[in-house]
C-alpha cells in the first residue's frame, strides 16, 4: 500500500520550503483544495488505481498541485518549489529517494518540473523520469 | 503622510460537515465565545503543530532541502 500525504504534511513541507510558521501557512493555504489534490494521485476508477507505479502518482501529485495552487496569494515559484518538495517526500515516505548524482540531473529534473507545470509535457513524461532516477533508500 | 496598511491573507470557503458536527462546533464556538471560523482555524492548526512534533518528519524535511537544494534553485529561477 503506497502511503499518501495529507494535508498537516503539506502546510509542514510549505512552512519548510518558504520559512514560515505553522499558523501563517495554515490561514492562507486553501485546505479542501490542497486535501483533494493530495488524494488525487491515489484515485480510483471501477476498483482499479488510476495512476498505479509510485513514479506516476509523484508526477500527477506535482502536476495536481501546480495546476490547484491551494497556496493562496503565493506566486508560480513558490507552487512549483513546494509542489516538488512533496513528491520528493511521498517519494521517501515509500522508500524511494531521487537519485541527483548525476551532474545534469537536477537542471534536468527542474527543466521537466517547469515543463509539466507550463503545460508542455504530460505527467508520463516525468513519471519516466522519476522510474528512472529513483532509487530505494537506504535502510529499506 | 503614509498610511500603513494591514492585509490579512484569508480566503473565504464553505464546508460540508455531518449534522452532529457542526452542532458541536457550533456548541464549542459559542462555549467558547468565538466563531465557527475561528475554531475551524485553530483546529486545523491544532493539528497541523501537533504533526510538527514529529521529530523524524521534521528531520527528513529538513534533510530534503538540503540534497534537492539545486532543484528547487532552478525552479524558483525559472
Amino acid at each position: 500500500v503506497t502511503e499518501s500525504l495529507d494535508v498537516a504534511d503539506f502546510v509542514l513541507i510549505a512552512c519548510e520550503e518558504l520559512g514560515e510558521n505553522v499558523d501563517d501557512v495554515t490561514a492562507t493555504t486553501a485546505l479542501p483544495i490542497a486535501h483533494l489534490a493530495l488524494l488525487r494521485p491515489f484515485e480510483q476508477i471501477g476498483g482499479e488505481e488510476a495512476f498505479g507505479p509510485l513514479a506516476m502518482k509523484a508526477a500527477v501529485l506535482y502536476s495536481t498541485l501546480v495546476r490547484y495552487q491551494p497556496l493562496t496569494g503565493r506566486g508560480t515559484a513558490d507552487h512549483r518549489a513546494v509542489a516538488f518538495r512533496c513528491v520528493a517526500e511521498l517519494l521517501e515516505r515509500n522508500g524511494f529517494a531521487i537519485d541527483l548524482s548525476a551532474e545534469s540531473s537536477p537542471e534536468d529534473l527542474a527543466r521537466l518540473l517547469v515543463g509539466v507545470a507550463e503545460g508542455i509535457h504530460e505527467d508520463e513524461v516525468l513519471a519516466q523520469w522519476l522510474h528512472e532516477n529513483m532509487a530505494p533508500k537506504a535502510g529499506r | 503622510v503614509d498610511e500603513e496598511v494591514t492585509v490579512e491573507r484569508y480566503r473565504t470557503m464553505s464546508i460540508r460537515l455531518p449534522q452532529d458536527l457542526a452542532d458541536l462546533l457550533e456548541a464549542i464556538a459559542r462555549a467558547d465565545d468565538k466563531s465557527m471560523a475561528e475554531e475551524v482555524r485553530e483546529a486545523v492548526a491544532a493539528h497541523v503543530r501537533k504533526r510538527a512534533k514529529d521529530t523524524r518528519l521534521r528531520e527528513r524535511l529538513e534533510d530534503q532541502a538540503v540534497r534537492y537544494r539545486r532543484v528547487v534553485e532552478r525552479l524558483r529561477e525559472a
